[in-house]
């Protein structure tokens, strides 16, 4: 018994030094040199940092090359002096390009082109040997990072020096990882024939490229290292090439693994929306009515190495309650996968660096308050992610309906011409218009159709009394109205018009009015009352203007005593103020207003014309109504005495034609024959 | 007196191996996933010490070698540099060495990538694709200088243009003082 159990604890022992990765070129991946996530993090040092490390990494400076030359010829001075490269030698910590040092340099080239730091430190040193250098000659600062001039460029002032060949390098890495459409590539993501070395002949094999920074760096040194070069370690083999497998040692003896975590993310938006439709967006701190619905949407980009699959796949990642982990969430919707996991994401699969949506309802709690909700990612039954900072708040706040009065005017009619103020004159049984003006001041939106509960004008002293100037268009004789506006939205205007029918007497009716969300509540009472004062209908005027003309057109006067050929015939006009309380309408209302003969009234006038209504009515106004205080123009014909120097006298007065005889005022007109 | 009989340490035994497989099986797919224990080390850990004499001997050799690719006047340096275009026989031109690196399809197009072995962003590369029918696809298109390289700018044919089976690719590049050539065999499916 105890033999077999120490063996299989030596299997199990076995097993994890077998697998457990350590940092040499055999655990180089020719389709996976690095991940997305490392290469391009950008802020992994500051200058600082990289002026620190670069200072670890030479101790001793040998700046005038007076010590022996590792290359043979006498001293390093000697031997560079020999190819044309003279003293100073300065090591890249000490070296500064247009008064800023390279620790500068390349912190913001990583910064402009987003490329992690040390990518650009193992750039300098797998293609000069810079960072390690400690007589670096001026050739190598020229092409630090060995990014080749092409033959027809301004190699000097474009491609040539630190700054230079760092830029050149970033943006070539940008452009990669963005996929640029401008930019071409020898190799794709996929499967690629890549060389053992430059030297065709050595042969090569297929190699999958799993992401856009191992595209990258084989756009830039485009060969793999053979077996036997990864088996030399930092040494050399046969038909090796070492740029990429140098840059993995570089890097992972310097900076760790190359690899990030498998499963990452990187928080880039979260929106909360009224409803599903997307278009209405509440913010990120959801306000919504207890027990209300809002759709979140969640975008995060996938920073791991693996690629996140949507169905049929273990783990499925998913967005999962966060501080505790797996607690269940007050926001919890019946659409949720669990209380504790709120969805998957929409695509089908996720790659790294590729960007996943989540979207989910979330129902605010029925008791008010404010609910903080940390959501993470998990791959569900394998490993929650590093909370990467999504915390949506979610207030359920009372529903409140309030208002408050903007104005309020009574119309004539619903043309809303004619204002008859607020303490309104009308006659009994006369139909007014009115329109009341609010401003919503609660915290819920009132909708006209579709929603409960609707927002209406009702009456008010006691509530839901029935009006004493309800009129047919009522909702009910307690509802005046609904407003005119599809919403209206806390701090928006809301327009409620209706009609009001005067009772069929006289004397002043107040009526109150108030707003009620129907079926729920009513408002706060904010004073809203209409008075209308009723008074018997009185038809009465003022004279205003006459004149007499020759013509039709009412171009040749001829004065008030009127006299022209025997027998023709002239035209007259009189202009009169209605004074009294009744609007005067031209058709379709009774009784029409007329000018008609007086002294005595309704006598045939000699002066009578075809064109009058008969001989005692010359014509009634040409306006289609006159409000009280309006003035109506009444134009009609005379007919001349057919005798020269007879003279027509005519007395005329106005009529509410089938009713009563107006107020006279003296309007006189003469005819005189010549 | 307690006598332990046969059954009792077999159901013992196999306890502890089904337990001792959960464990291994757990820290197989541990690591499998690079979850727990097997979180890649964080890349942030910065190493400060001197720089080991590998770190400097294949610093020193990286030096050395681009020293005499300048001195021997070759265009680019640094790591794995291009071999020197070659002369060929009754021209001016020089020929340099290029690869089709990759011939993949997707849904709508054939990707056919490439690269050179010289720096230029001058002369074109022409495409020309045959196959046992008799049908041929030809284009021409511009090159883009890289860091070491160059590669053709193109081509992604679109598949209608090409009939299921086998094509030959043959591509030639040429500027005025270099011209490069390379063919490959693949089925279209």
């Amino acid at each position: 018994m105890k033999k077999l159990l120490l063996l299989t604890l030596s299997l199990v022992g076995l097993a994890f030094i077998s697998t457990t990765p350590t940092y040499a070129a055999s655990n180089f991946e020719a389709g996976r040199i690095i991940d997305d996530s490392v290469f391009t993090d950008k802020n992994s040092m500051s200058a600082g940092d990289i002026q620190a490390f670069l200072n670890s990494k030479v101790t001793s400076c040998d700046t005038w090359g007076t010590q022996t030359s590792e290359f043979g010829g006498g001293t390093r001075r000697q031997w560079g002096e020999a190819r044309g490269l003279y003293p100073p030698y300065t090591c890249l910590k000490d070296y500064s390009e247009n008064s800023k040092s390279a620790a500068q340099v390349i912190y913001d080239v990583a910064q402009e082109f987003a490329i992690n730091p040390q990518v650009l430190i193992v750039l300098l040193q797998k293609e000069q040997g810079l960072v390690t250098d400690t007589w670096p000659t001026s050739t190598q600062y020229k092409t630090a990072t060995g990014y080749g001039c092409p033959d027809t460029a301004p190699c000097d002032s474009q491609y040539f020096g630190l700054t230079n060949q760092l830029r050149w390098s970033g943006r070539m890495f940008r452009a990669i990882l963005n996929n640029s459409p401008t930019w071409y590539t020898p190799y794709v993501l996929g499967d690629n024939y890549i060389q053992y070395s430059p030297t065709s002949s050595c042969g090569g094999s297929t190699v999958n490229i799993q992401n856009r920074s191992t595209q990258a760096l084989y756009n830039y040194t485009p060969y793999q290292p053979n077996q036997a070069a990864l088996d030399a370690g930092w040494g050399q083999a046969p038909c090796g090439a070492y740029g990429n497998r140098n840059f993995y040692l570089y890097f992972t003896s310097w900076f760790g693994n190359t690899t990030g975590p498998s499963y990452a993310w990187q928080a880039v938006s979260q929106t909360v929306y009224k409803d599903n439709t997307k278009n209405q967006v509440i913010g990120w701190n959801s306000d919504a009515m207890p027990g209300d619905r809002v759709y979140v949407k969640v975008t995060v980009k996938n920073t791991g190495s693996k690629t996140w699959v949507r169905d049929n796949y273990w783990p499925q990642v998913q967005i999962g309650t966060w501080g505790p982990q797996d607690r269940t969430s007050a926001v919890c919707d019946s659409t949720w996968i669990r209380c504790s996991r709120a969805a998957t994401h929409n695509e089908a699969t996720v790659a790294p660096g590729e960007i996943a949506t989540f979207e989910f309802w979330a129902k605010t709690p029925t008791t008010p308050g404010t609910y903080g909700e940390a959501f993470n990612l998990v791959a569900d039954g394998l490993t929650w992610m590093q909370h990467s900072g999504t915390y949506i708040q979610f207030k359920s706040t009372m529903p409140t309906y309030t208002w408050q009065p903007q104005g309020q005017t009574i119309y004539t009619d619903n043309t809303k011409q004619v204002s008859l103020g607020w303490n309104a004159k009308v006659t009994p049984k006369q139909r007014v218009y009115a329109v009341v003006k609010v401003k919503n001041t609660g915290n819920v939106t009132w909708y006209k159709t579709d929603h409960w509960p609707q927002v209406q004008i009702g009456t008010w002293y006691p509530q839901d009394r029935t009006s004493a100037v309800c009129d047919s268009t009522w909702i009910r004789c307690s509802r005046a109205a609904t407003h005119n506006e599809a919403t209206v939205a806390p701090g928006e205007i809301a327009t409620f018009e209706f009609w009001m029918q005067t009772p069929d007497s006289t004397g002043v009716k107040g009526e109150a009015f108030n707003l009620v969300a129907d079926g729920l509540t009513w408002m706060n009472p904010a004073g809203l009352y209409i008075q209308l004062d009723s008074a018997k209908p009185t038809y009465t005027w003022d004279f205003v203007w006459q004149g007499t003309f020759s013509d039709q057109a009412r171009t040749q006067p001829i004065g008030w005593n009127a006299t022209a050929a025997a027998g023709s015939k002239v035209y007259a006009t009189v202009k009169a103020k209605n004074t009294g309380n009744v609007p005067w309408y031209k058709t379709d209302h009774w009784p029409q207003v007329q000018i008609g003969t007086w002294y005595p009234q309704d006598r045939t006038s000699a002066s009578c014309t075809a064109d009058w209504i008969r001989c005692s009515r010359a014509a009634t106004h040409n306006e289609d109504i006159v409000y009280p205080g309006q003035i109506a123009t009444f134009d009609f014909s005379a007919q001349m005495p057919n005798t020269v120097n007879q003279k027509n006298g005519e007395s005329l007065n106005l009529v509410a034609d089938g009713l009563t005889w107006m107020n006279p005022t003296g309007l006189y007109v003469t005819f005189t024959a010549q | 007196m307690h006598i332990p009989t046969r059954k009792s340490n077999k159901k013992a035994i196999m306890i502890v191996a089904a337990v001792l497989l959960l464990i291994l099986g757990s820290a197989y797919g541990a690591y499998h996933f690079q979850v727990g224990p097997f979180s890649p080390k964080s890349h942030n850990s910065v190493n400060l010490d001197p720089a080991s004499t590998d770190q400097k001997t294949t610093g020193n050799d990286i030096k050395q070698s681009t020293l005499n690719q300048v001195e021997s006047g070759k265009a680019n340096t640094g790591s794995d540099p291009s071999p020197s275009p070659q002369p060929v026989e009754g021209s001016d031109k020089k020929s340099v060495g290029m690869e089709i690196t990759a011939a993949n399809q997707t849904d709508s197009t054939l990707q056919v990538r490439t690269f050179i072995q010289t720096i230029t962003s001058t002369g074109t590369c022409t495409i020309v694709m045959k196959n046992s029918q008799g049908m041929t696809y030809t284009n021409t298109v511009d090159t883009q200088a890289l860091s070491s390289t160059t590669t053709c700018k193109g081509f992604d044919i679109p598949l209608s243009q090409l009939s299921s089976g086998a094509w030959t690719i043959t591509i030639n590049f040429s500027n005025d003082t270099l011209v490069a050539s390379t063919s490959k065999e693949i089925t279209i499916k």
